[in-house]
């Protein structure tokens, strides 16, 4: 089932006349058994290892609290578990051939492949949550949930399952934990999502897809310095409305139930500089890597040399963070280039602030900012290419892009999808509002709502859709 | 982040109600509702008038072979033209490239004195299981007095049959018109606005210009009565075929040649469709240098054609072979397998003359008037 299908749809709507219709006791209990059964759907093993995961850390919390002494321990277990389960199901396939090759070099028989297992949905997203849950329980930050069920569904909610947004249990239970109202505005606002969440999956990211993918990555040297630029563009808008699609169109889901889930996109290629970019940008995974990773390394580091002039102290959080952050893509040497290329733009934009502190972006004059966005968008598009090409692919596409062998044009029907995707930033920008049509009379809402559901329904008769880009990582 | 709230009290079902909403509510929906209705209206106004549709191209019902939605245009034509046809030819495209069906008619009405309205719905890739999707649409629309299933025998092997197998059955318009209650397929069938934007649903893809292009030539090559003319013959077809063959890659598919269970089964099929109509079972003739392409030559085509006739015969359809007639000169065929115009015409008339002849000693009932025998 999936998330843009029919089924989806009647799904939620069963799923909605049944939420109203219970009494506000009886709404989380069935929201879990919705999300067990969504999760079955994917994939009845899913369950099963969702099951254990949200199991462990529940009672890993309760080891942190009560075990006084054994704090730690409790901590570095629970921690032990969720990224046992993350290296078990995710990595194993990476780093199992490579010990295997090492093992042969040293004349010991071994299979000849991984485990070839299959990556459990939402497991990347899920486990993240239960180690920030663990950790502010353990620095004090929050208590252990008082109601399994609760801690259950923050595991399990099926508008996030999949692909996030990772959400932090105290804001989230919190919601649970009171009476929910949903009223006109929040299911306006609900539609509102879920439309520009289709705009974006189906009308952008889908009619991309083609171009997007694969080939041009693969085997760089079949295009032009033209295509290659373009197919950069179109792969880098892809990602984007994929996974920004996603978002909006859950957020919308969820919001009809009374449950705000948050933002993960902020118009990040009106990033000003790279420090902002990151806060712009998949804003769940970067701000719990800079909450679990990039402070407690800075803080580390600054204990060691107060000034915090020191290269290391500069360098080094930014370069680690964003490293992590490819690891947690993939396991592969291309995703760590991805990420470590991003954690040097970063670094050395902090390096460069050292020897010149900048104003904040907002502050500069608009020239100034504009000019910024002109080089951080190239620069981390050029970034994205090991995003899917391995490195050896993203060499010759990087050569490509400086040496033209012809001046081929791209495929001109291309501009379409690319030009609503900016159209769809640029309103977003100029009305400083995510959902950009809502203070518009309500026929041309009406207007604007119809266009979309035609031009989504027009176009998923095109057959099948591929698999959001984030639910694989 | 609280801690108080994860500790908040459970709210009470006192608290009331969850969906709270305030009158009037729902008016962007009623907006939006009547723009669809609208535009929708717009559409299908659009898509009937003659102007707009004589710069779109052919309608289509959403189905992955373009091949078969032509055929059906044409076969609409036909009918809306001259009426129900009395036989349909029905197969692939060597029943498509090798079944004319006014050479057909001639030679039957030479026999017999009798008028045939034929029409040969043969379609590329089409297997025995897609034959029978399309026999039971045809039969069901049309109710001719004949079918007559021109059968292959490569296209029983289990690799062909796995990667065309379903395709037809499979779509919504399809399973509708066959009685299935598929709101997409009621809507294709409803709107001609779907129809005509359905052609154009992969104007984004790199391959439809090609593909369209594709369609277009094709479609240049079917005469009004469903055949499909091909005017070049092949000048290699004496040579055993090499790799680097046009047709390399029937190599593939026929080394180790094993008969699918599931095509079998469509041909059983086909033949139980005779409580409803007559049908008849042409085996399409090949070039002899064809079994070439079989990892055991004529013995392994041999073994299909025993199977396929010993699924016919306990059923009394006619079953007419033809793999020793050697009818066709190699100046007949396009390839190894699909004859060209010239070829056709020597086989229909042959074929024509048969059926003649199966009629007049009365092992097949008159097929020249029209309806249910």
């Amino acid at each position: 089932m999936t998330v843009t299908s029919l089924n989806f749809a009647a799904f939620v709507l069963v799923l909605l006349a049944a939420y109203y219709l219970v009494p506000h006791r009886a709404q989380n209990p069935l929201l879990l058994v919705a999300s067990y059964v969504f999760c079955a759907l994917l994939g009845w093993e899913f369950l099963g290892v969702l099951l254990l995961v949200t199991l462990a850390a529940f009672v890993s919390a309760y080891g942190v609290v009560a075990g006084r002494r054994a704090r730690r321990v409790w901590l570095a277990l629970g921690i032990t578990v969720q990224l046992g389960a993350l290296a078990f199901f995710k990595y194993s396939d990476y780093f199992l051939p490579q010990a295997f090759k090492l093992l042969h070099l040293l004349h010991i028989p071994t299979p000849d492949a991984g485990l070839a297992l299959l990556l459990p949905i939402g497991l990347s997203f899920y486990t993240l949550q239960a180690i920030s849950y663990l950790v502010d329980i353990y620095q004090g930050k929050s208590k252990p949930a008082a109601n399994p069920l609760h801690f259950a569904l923050y595991m399990a909610y099926f508008p996030r399952l999949i692909a996030g947004p990772i959400e932090r249990a105290g804001t989230f239970m919190a919601q649970l934990n009171r009476p929910r109202r949903v009223k006109n505005a929040s299911i306006a606002r609900g539609l509102g999502l879920i439309t520009l969440g289709l705009t974006r999956k189906i009308l952008v990211a889908e009619i991309l897809r083609p171009m997007a993918t694969t080939h041009p990555f693969h085997v760089p040297t079949d295009y032009s310095g033209p295509q290659l630029i373009a197919a950069l563009i179109a792969y880098a808008l892809f990602v984007y409305n994929d996974f920004a699609g996603y978002t909006s169109l859950m957020r919308g889901v969820s919001s009809l139930f009374g449950i705000e889930l948050s933002s993960n996109f902020n118009l990040p290629f009106f990033s000003r500089n790279f420090t902002e970019l990151w806060t712009r940008w998949h804003i769940s995974l970067s701000t719990w890597l800079r909450d679990y990773i990039y402070y407690p390394l800075s803080r580390a580091l600054l204990r060691r040399d107060p000034g915090g002039r020191r290269l290391i102290t500069v360098l080094v959080p930014p370069l680690v963070t964003l490293a992590a952050s490819g690891l947690w893509h993939g396991a592969t040497l291309n995703m760590l280039a991805w990420g470590a290329i991003n954690g040097v733009f970063v670094a050395g934009e902090r390096l460069i602030s050292l020897a010149r502190p900048a104003s904040p972006p907002d502050k500069r004059p608009r020239l100034q900012q504009w000019l910024g966005r002109a080089v951080v968008v190239p620069l981390v598009l050029l970034a994205l290419v090991p995003f899917e090409a391995t490195l050896p692919q993203a060499w010759a596409y990087w050569r490509g892009l400086l040496v033209w062998t012809s001046t081929a044009l791209p495929d001109a029907r291309y501009l379409a999808p690319v030009a609503l995707g900016c159209l769809v930033d640029w309103a977003q920008y100029l009305s400083r509002e995510e959902l950009f049509f809502i203070k518009w009379p309500r026929w041309l809402q009406g207007l604007l709502l119809a266009l979309a559901l035609l031009a989504v329904f027009l176009i998923t008769r095109a057959g099948t859709q591929g698999p959001f880009v984030y639910q694989e990582f | 982040m609280t801690e108080s709230g994860l500790r908040a009290p459970e709210p009470r079902s006192s608290d009331g109600a969850t969906l709270s909403l305030s009158w009037p509510a729902g008016r962007r929906l009623l907006w939006c509702m009547a723009w669809l209705a609208l535009l929708v209206a717009l559409a299908e106004v659009l898509a009937r008038t003659a102007v707009v549709r004589a710069h779109l191209p052919a309608p289509s019902f959403g189905v992955a072979n373009r091949q078969f939605e032509l055929q059906w245009a044409r076969l609409e034509a036909f009918v809306a033209e001259e009426g129900q046809p009395n036989c349909i030819f029905i197969g692939s495209s060597q029943v498509l490239r090798g079944i004319d069906p006014l050479v057909f008619e001639a030679a039957y009405r030479q026999k017999t004195g009798q008028d045939l309205r034929c029409f040969t719905f043969g379609v590329r890739g089409f297997d025995p299981d897609n034959s029978y999707e399309a026999a039971r649409l045809v039969l069901q629309e049309y109710h001719p007095r004949l079918l007559i299933f021109g059968t292959d025998i490569p296209s029983y092997s289990t690799e062909r049959a796995d990667a065309v197998r379903g395709a037809l059955g499979s779509h919504a318009w399809v399973r509708y018109r066959l009685g299935e209650p598929v709101v997409e397929g009621w809507l294709i069938d409803h709107s001609a606005a779907l129809r005509a934007y359905l052609p154009l649903r992969f104007w984004f893809r790199a391959s439809f210009d090609e593909q369209q292009a594709e369609a277009e030539r094709f479609d240049t090559q079917i005469t009004r009565e469903g055949f499909g003319r091909l005017d070049h013959n092949s000048p290699v077809i004496g040579e055993p075929p090499q790799p680097g063959d046009s047709q390399e890659a029937l190599f593939d598919i026929l080394r180790d040649y094993t008969i699918s269970g599931d095509q079998l089964a469509s041909l059983e099929n086909i033949l139980a469709l005779r409580s409803r109509q007559q049908v008849v079972i042409v085996e399409m003739p090949l070039h002899p240098t064809f079994f070439y392409f079989f990892g055991n030559g004529r013995a392994d085509y041999d073994r299909g054609l025993q199977v396929v006739r010993a699924k016919i015969r306990p059923t009394q359809v006619e079953f007419i072979e033809t793999t020793d007639l050697h009818l066709i000169a190699d100046s007949g065929w396009a390839n190894r397998n699909h004859l060209n115009t010239q070829g056709a015409s020597v086989f229909s008339q042959w074929l024509g003359a048969r059926m003649a002849e199966l009629a007049l000693s009365g092992r097949l009932p008159s097929i020249a008037e029209h309806g249910t025998p």
